[in-house]
C-alpha cells in the first residue's frame, strides 16, 4: 500500500491525538505569533469608547457554556471596558445559562478591578426570560412587567436604583445594546423588537462559527460592531489592554488551522493521486 | 471552583472525551447525566426566572387575572399526555403560533427592508462588484418558478451555486475554528486547572 493509500484510510484517532498534542504543546509553550487588530474589533471598541460616560447600557447575555471559550473573553474584555468608562449595565438573558454566567463575570471583575463597583448601582441582573422577540418587545414597552419585577436573585427591582432609570429599553434611556449570543438568535430579533423602535444601536460579540450570520446585519447596519470570535476577542483584549485567555489562545488557534489546512490539502493530493492509481 | 468542583469537571471532560476512542459505558454515563442535569437546570431557571414571579407577584400580590389566561395555556399543552384530552392542546399550539406568526410579520420587515436596501451600493471596488454579483446569481439559482431557458439566467444560476458553495465553505471553516476553540477551552481547564501545569 503506497504512503497516500495508508494516510487516506488513517485511522481517525489519530488525527484527534495529534490535535490533542498541539493544542497542549502550544498552550504550555506558547509561539507568540504576531497579530495584527482587525477593523471589525477596532470599531466594536471605538464604539464602547464613544459612549458618553455614565450612560447605561443594556447587555444581552445570550449566551450558554457551550460558547464560553469564545463569547467569555468578549464579555469579560467588555465589562472592564465599560467600567473603565464608568459605565452602568443592566443584564438580561435570553439564554438559560447566560444570565448565571454573566453574573459571575461581573462578580469575577468586581473582585479583581473595581472593588468599589456595587451592585444595583453600577450592575443589574434581571435574569433569563425565554421568548427572546416578543420577551425583547415587552422590555420596549415596561422593564418592570416584562421582568416579573425581579432581579436574578428573586428580589425586586424596585429596591434598585439603576432599574429606576430605565423605565422601558428605549434610547432616551439606553445609549447602547450589547448582543452577546451564541449562533442564535441572530440580532435581527433585537433590533426589529427593540434597537429599530427604540433607537438604541447595537453591537455585538459572536462566536466564530456565527460570523458569516452576523456579516449581513454588519453590513446592513442593523449593527453597528461586532468582535468575531475567538480571533476578535483576542484582539479585543490587546485594545483594551487586559491580555486573557483569548490572547493565550490565539497561537493554538493559529497551529490548529495550520495543522487542518495541511490535512485538507494531504487528504485532496491523495486522493487525485490515488484515483489515478484505480482508474488505471 | 473548589478543588473538589475541579477534580469533578476534569474527570467528566476526560470521560466524555473518551468517545473520540470509542463509544463506551463512560461516555453513555456522562452523556446521560448531562442532559439529566441540563434539564433539570432549565426547569429551574424557567419556574425562578419566569412563573415564581408571575404567579407569587403578579396573580397572588397584584391580583393580576389575566396572568391566569396564560397558565392555563400552558397548562393545557401538557394534556396531550392524556389520549382523551390530548386535542385541547392544540388550541394553545394554535394560538402560540398565529400570535408568533402575526409577530413576526408586524416586525420582522424592517430588518429584511434594510439588508435589502443595503445590497443597492454603488459598484466602484472588487468588493461591491462581488457582493452585487454574488446576490444577483444566488437569487437567480434560487429561481424554481419555471425553466430558464434565457442564457444570462441559466449561467447566472451556475455562477450563483459557486458564490453559495463558498459561503459554505466559509461556514464550515468558521465552525471548524469554532469546536477548536472549545477544546482549546476545555485543555486549558486540564492543563492549568485541574493539573495545574503551565499558565
Amino acid at each position: 500500500m503506497t504512503f497516500w493509500r495508508k494516510f487516506l484510510n488513517m485511522d481517525r484517532r489519530i488525527m484527534w491525538g495529534a490535535m490533542f498534542l498541539i493544542v497542549a504543546a502550544v498552550l504550555l509553550r506558547p509561539i507568540g505569533l504576531p497579530m495584527q487588530i482587525g477593523s471589525t474589533t477596532e470599531k466594536f471598541y471605538d464604539f464602547v469608547e464613544d459612549i458618553p460616560r455614565g450612560s447605561i447600557v443594556w447587555v444581552e447575555a445570550g449566551f450558554g457554556a457551550g460558547n464560553l471559550p469564545e463569547v467569555g473573553p468578549q464579555i469579560r474584555t467588555f465589562l472592564i471596558q465599560a467600567y473603565r468608562r464608568d459605565l452602568r449595565l443592566i443584564m438580561s438573558s435570553t439564554g438559560v445559562e447566560g444570565s448565571q454566567l454573566g453574573q459571575e463575570m461581573f462578580e469575577d471583575i468586581k473582585s479583581q478591578f473595581f472593588p468599589d463597583l456595587e451592585y444595583g448601582v453600577d450592575f443589574l441582573n434581571v435574569g433569563y426570560r425565554p421568548g427572546t422577540m416578543i420577551y425583547a418587545r415587552a422590555l420596549a414597552d415596561d422593564v418592570m412587567s416584562a421582568t416579573g419585577g425581579v432581579d436574578i436573585f428573586g428580589r425586586s427591582l424596585a429596591d434598585f436604583p439603576l432599574a429606576s432609570e430605565v423605565p422601558r429599553l428605549h434610547g432616551d434611556y439606553v445609549a447602547v445594546l450589547a448582543h452577546f449570543v451564541g449562533h442564535d438568535p441572530p440580532p435581527d430579533e433585537w433590533f426589529a423588537a427593540v434597537g429599530q423602535p427604540g433607537n438604541i444601536p447595537i453591537i455585538s460579540g459572536t462566536p466564530q462559527m456565527a460570523v458569516p450570520q452576523f456579516i449581513p446585519f454588519l453590513e446592513a447596519g442593523i449593527i453597528k460592531a461586532n468582535i468575531p470570535g475567538m480571533r476578535g476577542a483576542a484582539e479585543y483584549e490587546s485594545l483594551v489592554g487586559v491580555l486573557g485567555s483569548a490572547t493565550a489562545g490565539q497561537d493554538v488557534t493559529s497551529s490548529m488551522v495550520l495543522f487542518i489546512t495541511i490535512l485538507v490539502i494531504m487528504a485532496n493530493v491523495g486522493y487525485i493521486l490515488t484515483r489515478k492509481d484505480t482508474s488505471s | 471552583m473548589t478543588q473538589w468542583q475541579i477534580i469533578v469537571a476534569g474527570l467528566v471532560t476526560l470521560g466524555l472525551y473518551t468517545y473520540l476512542w470509542k463509544d463506551n459505558p463512560i461516555y453513555r454515563t456522562i452523556e446521560h447525566a448531562f442532559v439529566g442535569f441540563y434539564t433539570a437546570y432549565a426547569v429551574a431557571m424557567v419556574y425562578h426566572n419566569q412563573v415564581k414571579p408571575a404567579v407569587l407577584n403578579d396573580l397572588i400580590r397584584d391580583g393580576e387575572a389575566i396572568v391566569l389566561i396564560p397558565l392555563i395555556l400552558g397548562a393545557m399543552i401538557y394534556l396531550r399526555y392524556l389520549p382523551q384530552l390530548s386535542w385541547v392542546s392544540r388550541y394553545p399550539m394554535s394560538f402560540w403560533l398565529g400570535y408568533g406568526a402575526g409577530f413576526v410579520i408586524s416586525y420582522q420587515i424592517q430588518p429584511l427592508i434594510q439588508q435589502i436596501r443595503a445590497s443597492f451600493i454603488p459598484i466602484n471596488s472588487v468588493n461591491s462588484f462581488l457582493i452585487v454579483v454574488g446576490i444577483l446569481t444566488t437569487l437567480m439559482y434560487f429561481f424554481f418558478t419555471w425553466t430558464v431557458k434565457d442564457p444570462v439566467t441559466h449561467y447566472g444560476s451556475k455562477i450563483g451555486r459557486y458564490f453559495i458553495i463558498v459561503a459554505l465553505g466559509a461556514t464550515f471553516g468558521n465552525t471548524v475554528i469554532f469546536r477548536v476553540g472549545l477544546l482549546m477551552g476545555r485543555m486549558q481547564f486540564l492543563l492549568f486547572d485541574l493539573l495545574r501545569i503551565g499558565n
